[in-house]
């Protein structure tokens, strides 16, 4: 049974790396894309843990410090590499573009909450003003955000906004200084940035 | 909850949320441990729980 972990360039030799449950990492070519992949013994070695999780997403991180990474979502096996390689022939071209749009390029995840509000709202007219105000700091704080990536990615929740920023690989601790700074000015606001991660907010849709 | 398991269970919850819920879907001839996705899905609703109390206590991390 074989586990995916990213979809990469075949340019060159995949690095010698420790997939999930020790096993070794090996790569499948299907030009002009390899798929980095290791071979398990049965599903049980697979079972999702959050060890398993970190395993999958070490070597994905591996593999980006030295070349373009397609990150794979976890959960699907193939019986063979033939069953692998059937299921990436007819897409191989839409994953190469895809390749290229985040090639040296990396994901930074923020969570922008703002504070509940000290007093209680005298009236509705009042929660309102203050629910907008709330909106327009977090928008205020995405927008800076926004204006150092290629693209987002962006979920409103109830009290924030859980985002994912493609950001150039050079510009990653200028992003995260504007984090910080944005923090610091919208007042009420509180931001925490994770990354960088494989580009997994950006890329391919549903098979 | 101290700040250290904190910003490890923040990271836990990208971690999860982008493993199990993005990233390119191959369609493979065999779905794994459908069972077991669903309950880390369970843990990680109460596992947002603590971290959405837990911005509100206003922590930051730095990339």
């Amino acid at each position: 049974m074989i586990h995916v972990y990213a979809l990469t360039e075949a340019t060159r030799a995949m690095p010698r790396l420790e997939g999930i449950a020790g096993r070794p990492v090996t790569e499948l070519a299907v030009a002009p894309l390899a798929a980095a992949f290791s071979t398990h013994r049965d599903a049980d070695e697979l079972a999702v843990s959050e060890e398993c999780l970190w395993a999958h997403e070490r070597v994905v991180e591996a593999l980006m410090a030295e070349r373009a990474v397609l990150p794979v979502r976890f959960g699907a096996a193939f019986g063979d590499e033939r069953a692998l390689t059937a299921a990436l022939e007819p897409r191989r071209e839409e994953l190469a573009r895809d390749l290229e749009r985040v090639r040296d390029r990396v994901e930074l995840g923020v969570r922008i909450r703002v504070d509940a509000p000290d007093a209680r709202p005298r009236s509705g007219r009042d929660y309102l003003a203050g629910r907008l105000d709330e909106r327009s700091r977090i928008d205020g704080v995405h927008q800076r955000l926004a204006a150092l990536a290629h693209e987002s990615s962006v979920t409103l929740g109830a009290r924030g906004l859980t985002a994912s920023y493609l950001v150039e690989r050079g510009a990653v601790e200028r992003f995260a200084a504007e984090a910080d700074r944005a923090a610091g000015e919208v007042a009420g606001v509180d931001v925490v940035c994770t990354g960088p991660w494989p580009p997994y907010s950006f890329v391919g849709a549903a098979a | 909850m101290s700040t250290e398991l904190a910003h490890h269970q923040v990271t836990l919850v990208d971690l999860v949320d982008r493993l199990l819920g993005k990233g390119v879907v191959l369609a493979g001839d065999i779905t794994l441990a459908v069972a077991d996705v669903d309950l880390v899905r369970i843990s990680l609703r109460a596992l947002i729980a603590s971290v959405e109390a837990l911005d509100g206590a206003g922590t930051r991390d730095a990339v």
